[in-house]
C-alpha cells in the first residue's frame, strides 16, 4: 500500500515538472524547450475549437531552424522588393547588420511588431478566445491583440492600411481554421531578417488542430509587389496548449527601454 | 511515510534527468558582427545597476583597473522573458553586490559587450 502511495506520489511529482504554468504561478515566461518537447497528445483534437493558451516555444521566437527560414532565405524579389530589402538593416539573417547599424523598427523604435510579423517573430505565448463573431488573438509579446471576424463579413476592397490589417476567418473544415488578411502597413518587415512588404500584401494562415494539446500554424505571404510568387514564413510550426491558468508574462518592447538600450549599449559599439 | 529505496531512486534519477535538460539560451539579435565572440573575458567588478528591461536586460559594474582608474562596464543579456526562463528576475542584482562576469566584449573596445555568466560573492550563479 505504502509503495503504490509513493509510486502514485512520484507520478504525479514527475507530471507536474513536465507541465508548464502550473500550481497557479504568476508572469510564466513560456514554455521551455523541455516542456515543449515532453507534452503529451493529451487526446483527439476537438471538433472546431481553438480557445486556449498556446505556445511554439523556442521556434516561435527565432522562426530559425524551421523550413520556413530557409523559404525565406530564397524569397523571390521583385526589383523593387530587392530595392526595399536593401535598405532594411536587420539583426539577424543573410543580411545581419552590426548593433549600431541595425534599422530595424521594432527593435529600435518601439515600433509595433504589426501583422504578420507577430506570428513570424517573437510568436510567444498567444491566447485565442472565440466570441460568437470574431476570434481573439492575444499576443504576450508586446501585450497586444488581434479581431479576426467570423460574422461573414468579406475583406474590404481598399482598405485604409493599418498596422495589424484587416482579417477574416472559416473553419476550412472540423480541424482547420483559415485566416486571410490585408490592409497591412508595410512599415512593418515581414520578420526579424528585413524581409519587407507593401500595402499589396496578402496573408494566408493555417490553424490546424492536431490533438487536444497541438495547433500547427502555416503561413503564406502573397505580396505581387515586392516578391514574384507567394512564399511560406511558418510551415507546420506546433504550438502546445498549456493550462488554463497560465498567468502570462507582461513583455513589452517600451520606446523608453529601447532608447535606454540605444544609448547605453548600442551606440557604444559603432567601430 | 518512508519512501522505500527503490522509488526514491527513480525520483532521484528523473531529478538528475530534469537538471541536465537545462534550459537552451536563446538566440539575441545579433552576434558575430558586433561582440568579440572568440574574446571571452572574465572581470570582477561591483554592481551600479541591474536594468531589468526590454529588449535586453544589462548589468552595469565597475571595475578598477591595475593603475586605479574605474571603468563602468554595461553587459546586455536576453530580454525579460528570455532572462526568466534562465532565472534571472528583476531583483536579481544589486547596487554594491560584488560580481565575477563573463562576458564577450564589443569589437569597438568600449566597455560594453554580452553577457555569458555571472557569478555573486555567495556563489550564486547566472548563465
Amino acid at each position: 500500500m505504502r509503495a503504490r502511495v509513493a509510486i502514485t506520489a512520484a507520478a504525479l511529482a514527475c507530471l507536474a515538472s513536465w507541465l508548464p504554468g502550473t500550481a497557479q504561478e504568476w508572469s510564466f515566461p513560456g514554455i521551455s524547450n523541455e516542456a515543449f518537447n515532453k507534452m503529451p497528445p493529451g487526446g483527439p483534437a476537438p471538433v472546431r475549437q481553438l480557445t486556449g493558451l498556446w505556445d511554439a516555444g523556442a521556434a516561435g521566437i527565432g522562426g530559425q531552424g524551421q523550413a520556413a527560414a530557409r523559404d525565406a532565405a530564397r524569397a523571390p524579389f521583385t526589383p523593387l522588393g530587392q530595392q526595399m530589402f536593401a535598405r532594411n538593416k536587420p539583426g539577424n539573417g543573410a543580411n545581419a547588420a552590426s548593433v549600431a547599424e541595425n534599422n530595424d523598427p521594432l527593435n529600435t523604435l518601439g515600433d509595433p511588431s504589426g501583422f504578420p510579423r507577430i506570428v513570424n517573430y517573437e510568436l510567444r505565448t498567444i491566447q485565442i478566445v472565440e466570441t460568437p463573431g470574431q476570434v481573439l488573438m492575444l499576443f504576450s509579446f508586446n501585450k497586444t491583440w488581434r479581431s479576426i471576424w467570423t460574422d461573414g463579413r468579406q475583406l474590404p476592397r481598399e482598405p485604409d492600411p493599418r498596422w495589424f490589417g484587416y482579417s477574416i476567418g472559416r473553419w476550412e473544415d472540423d480541424y482547420t481554421f483559415v485566416i486571410e488578411t490585408n490592409g497591412l502597413d508595410d512599415r512593418t518587415w515581414l520578420d526579424n531578417n528585413g524581409h519587407p512588404h507593401s500595402t499589396a500584401l496578402k496573408v494566408t494562415e493555417r490553424y490546424r488542430r492536431v490533438n487536444l494539446n497541438t495547433l500547427e500554424l502555416t503561413v503564406i505571404v502573397d505580396d505581387p509587389l515586392v516578391y514574384t510568387k507567394p512564399w511560406l514564413t511558418r510551415d507546420k510550426l506546433p504550438l502546445k496548449r498549456l493550462p488554463d491558468n497560465t498567468d502570462v508574462i507582461e513583455q513589452i518592447y517600451a520606446a523608453s527601454e529601447a532608447q535606454a538600450y540605444q544609448d547605453t549599449i548600442a551606440s557604444q559599439t559603432k567601430p | 511515510m518512508e519512501v522505500p529505496v527503490g522509488i526514491r531512486m527513480i525520483v532521484c534519477a528523473f531529478a538528475g534527468a530534469l537538471l541536465l535538460s537545462a534550459p537552451v539560451r536563446v538566440v539575441a539579435h545579433h552576434g558575430a558582427a558586433t561582440f568579440d565572440t572568440e574574446g571571452e573575458l572574465t572581470v570582477k567588478g561591483t554592481v551600479t545597476e541591474w536594468i531589468w528591461s526590454n529588449p535586453h536586460c544589462f548589468l552595469k559594474f565597475d571595475v578598477k583597473g591595475t593603475d586605479g582608474t574605474v571603468k563602468n562596464w554595461a553587459i546586455e543579456t536576453g530580454n525579460i522573458a528570455d532572462s526568466s526562463k534562465r532565472g534571472y528576475a528583476r531583483r536579481s542584482f544589486k547596487p554594491g553586490d560584488a560580481v565575477t562576469v563573463t562576458l564577450q566584449p564589443a569589437k569597438s573596445g568600449a566597455p560594453v559587450g554580452r553577457l555569458r555568466s555571472v557569478v555573486l560573492a555567495d556563489g550564486t550563479k547566472f548563465q
